[in-house]
């Protein structure tokens, strides 16, 4: 579905993405982490075609290079990391806006973009609020509504830029719930970019830590969500233990006594 | 509810609510038309105003029962006057409105690109550096002023490049530095004028005294080409209010629409500037008053300003010229006397956001 090869990007002289590689199947939930500045928005925004990079990257088996914005913004939709969100127009309106690729130049909605809009609106749980402002909404709701709109986008590839951010757990959970119901009932292929790694963990089918550029572990949670991986990457003691329910790897951070010189990898 | 009930009973609701404003806006603009036709020095019943003109579209229809001097008045005098009014003011609202999109600034005016600078200095020139005596067909005040505009916004739209890129930060703060560099070159034509300097401020102040036909047609096609495109443009002006990146991502070349949007705004303002000087506050108050009762969507909010624009600037030149008869306000003066009251009680009505 998405395949990543070499891909290297660079600003100004700095290299933020050194030769990645990955491959995302449909159906799959990819959980992307790795410390601040590590390339994940960059990666991200890579595919999604506003950054420009070399390497190649090929989205349903069309290179990505190819296919002309309209054609991309079909096939890929980004949840950004701190939306912008004009405040006076309507959640259905803001959520309006993900079926642009499909409207004409004056963008004459049709009876289908509507019916795309109410049903991206039911599965975030938006339709009591579809004719408020943006403006008046609280920051879980602006969320979902940023996911909606990619929904509404109807995506082969979903990717979300740390989406958890600014929501409490009921949530989070509400989020992670409905990003796995997508890729496994509609058989998208979705990466997620999280800082918790115990919520990854529990997301995630694959997880993929990258540091400075480079993937530097790659496998189910388990492999990646390990005590000395992220005592490398991150030079922050974590102690991990297995959730006794799913087997899954539930992460504590340990923040040590102020004598501890931490390690400052990150930035 | 399902999905599709919830979907169409929306479109339908604004739909009727675009085209009930549309209805009701051209409306009032041809009422304050007629009114303004009718009011003078000459009072001249609204019936009469309409049949002259409608003898004039039609003439097999109408059998004229007034005075030739009457249809003068109204035909070649007053009817010019009102018909540029209407068109500066939709000029100044579209335009005005089209910025505010483009730079995500509630404050960004038509003003804001230096358009305004680039034109006094155009004017300023032609006022003090041509000869008067040299007997010109059009008057070179309107195409000097045009011209000077145009050759501001290239300006700052060249120097606000960046990186192949436009960004509004880079774009705002070139429009600033350009204009004040034109202002002080204006002023130093301004004071090389002598006791002209005179004539060169009544242009600056703005207005329509002695408009005539020849400025209409002088306009029209400016004001038709960037209308056009600037409407045409709504939807994408909506999507351009999210961030450059999210808008690029849904497939728009946020770059090339900027060139576009401030190319269409630009053309019609300085088609407005050169044939009525500096008028304020209508750009920037007309484009809010609209958004207040009908919404921020730009497909409707574009043409109502329009309509809306050339309904306050006909009204306003009404009172500029009837209030303190024989002399007469500068119209801008009108604009933000009338303007800035009324826009301050709908936003103490309003306890929410207008933008």
């Amino acid at each position: 579905m998405l395949e990543v090869r070499g891909l290297t990007v660079a600003y100004r002289g700095r290299v933020v993405l050194d030769g990645v590689d990955l491959v995302v199947r449909a159906g799959e939930l990819v959980g992307l982490i790795g410390p601040n500045a590590a390339g994940k928005s960059t990666l991200l925004r890579a595919v999604a075609g506003t950054v420009p990079y070399t390497g190649r990257i090929t989205v349903c088996g069309r290179n990505q290079r190819e296919l002309s914005r309209t054609e991309l913004a079909r096939l890929v939709a980004l949840v950004p990391q701190t939306p912008a969100l004009p405040p006076l127009f309507t959640v259905a309106e803001v959520v309006m806006l993900g079926r642009t690729p499909y409207l004409n130049w004056l963008g004459w909605e049709r009876p289908q973009d509507w019916a795309a809009v109410g049903r991206a609106l039911q599965l975030t749980e938006l339709e009591a609020l579809a004719d408020r402002p943006v403006g008046q909404l609280s920051g879980g709701e602006r969320q979902r509504v940023v996911i909606a709109r990619a929904l509404a986008q109807e995506p082969k590839v979903l990717l979300l830029d740390e989406p958890l951010n600014n929501l409490d757990i009921a949530h989070q959970v509400r989020v992670i719930r409905l990003v796995r119901r997508l890729t496994r009932e509609q058989g998208l292929a979705a990466i997620l970019t999280a800082h918790d790694l115990t919520l990854v963990a529990q997301a995630a089918d694959r997880v993929i830590l990258l540091d400075r550029g480079r993937v530097v572990a790659e496998g189910p949670p388990a492999a990646v969500i390990d005590q000395n991986i992220i005592k490398e990457v991150y030079g922050t003691d974590v102690a991990v233990w297995a959730d006794p329910v799913t087997g899954r790897p539930l992460a504590l951070v340990r923040v040590g006594s102020p004598e501890e010189a931490s390690g400052d990898s990150s930035s | 509810m399902t999905a599709g009930t919830f979907g169409r009973k929306t479109l339908a609701g604004r739909r009727r609510r675009t085209l009930s404003g549309l209805g009701l806006m051209t409306g009032l603009v041809v009422a304050a038309g007629l009114l303004a036709v009718s009011f003078g020095p000459v009072r001249i019943p609204v019936s009469t105003v309409w049949a002259i003109i409608l003898s004039r579209i039609a003439p097999a229809l109408i059998q004229a029962d007034w005075p030739p001097t009457l249809a003068t008045i109204v035909l070649d005098v007053r009817l010019p006057r009102v018909i540029l009014a209407g068109l500066v003011g939709s000029a100044l609202a579209v335009a005005g409105a089209t910025y505010q999109g483009l730079f995500r600034n509630p404050l960004a005016d038509p003003y804001i690109l230096g358009v305004a600078s680039g034109a006094g200095l155009g004017a300023s020139i032609a006022i003090v550096a041509l000869p008067p005596a040299l007997a010109l067909p059009v008057s070179p005040v309107p195409l000097l002023a045009f011209t000077g505009a145009v050759f501001a916004v290239g300006a700052v739209y060249l120097l606000g490049r960046a990186d192949r890129r436009l960004p509004t930060t880079t774009l705002i703060l070139a429009g600033v530095a350009v204009g004040s560099f034109l202002s002080a070159l204006n002023t130093y034509v301004m004071i090389l004028g002598g006791n002209r300097v005179v004539q060169v401020l009544a242009w600056l102040l703005g207005g329509f005294t002695g408009a005539t036909w020849t400025q209409v047609n002088l306009m029209l096609p400016y004001l038709l080409a960037g209308m056009l495109v600037l409407v045409a443009l709504g939807y994408r002006l909506n999507v351009l209010q999210l961030e450059d990146d999210e808008a690029r991502q849904l497939g728009v070349d946020v770059d090339r629409l900027r060139l576009f949007l401030a190319i269409g705004s630009a053309l019609i303002t300085a088609a407005a500037v050169a044939v009525s000087g500096i008028i304020g506050f209508v750009g920037l108050v007309v484009p809010h008053l609209v958004r207040l009762i009908y919404g921020p969507d730009y497909r409707t909010l574009l043409p109502l300003s329009a309509l809306a624009g050339a309904w306050f600037m006909i009204l306003a030149d009404l009172a500029a010229r009837t209030v303190l008869t024989p002399v007469e306000v500068p119209v801008g003066v009108v604009t933000a006397f009338v303007g800035g009251p009324f826009f301050l009680f709908l936003l103490q009505r309003r306890k929410r956001e207008v933008f």
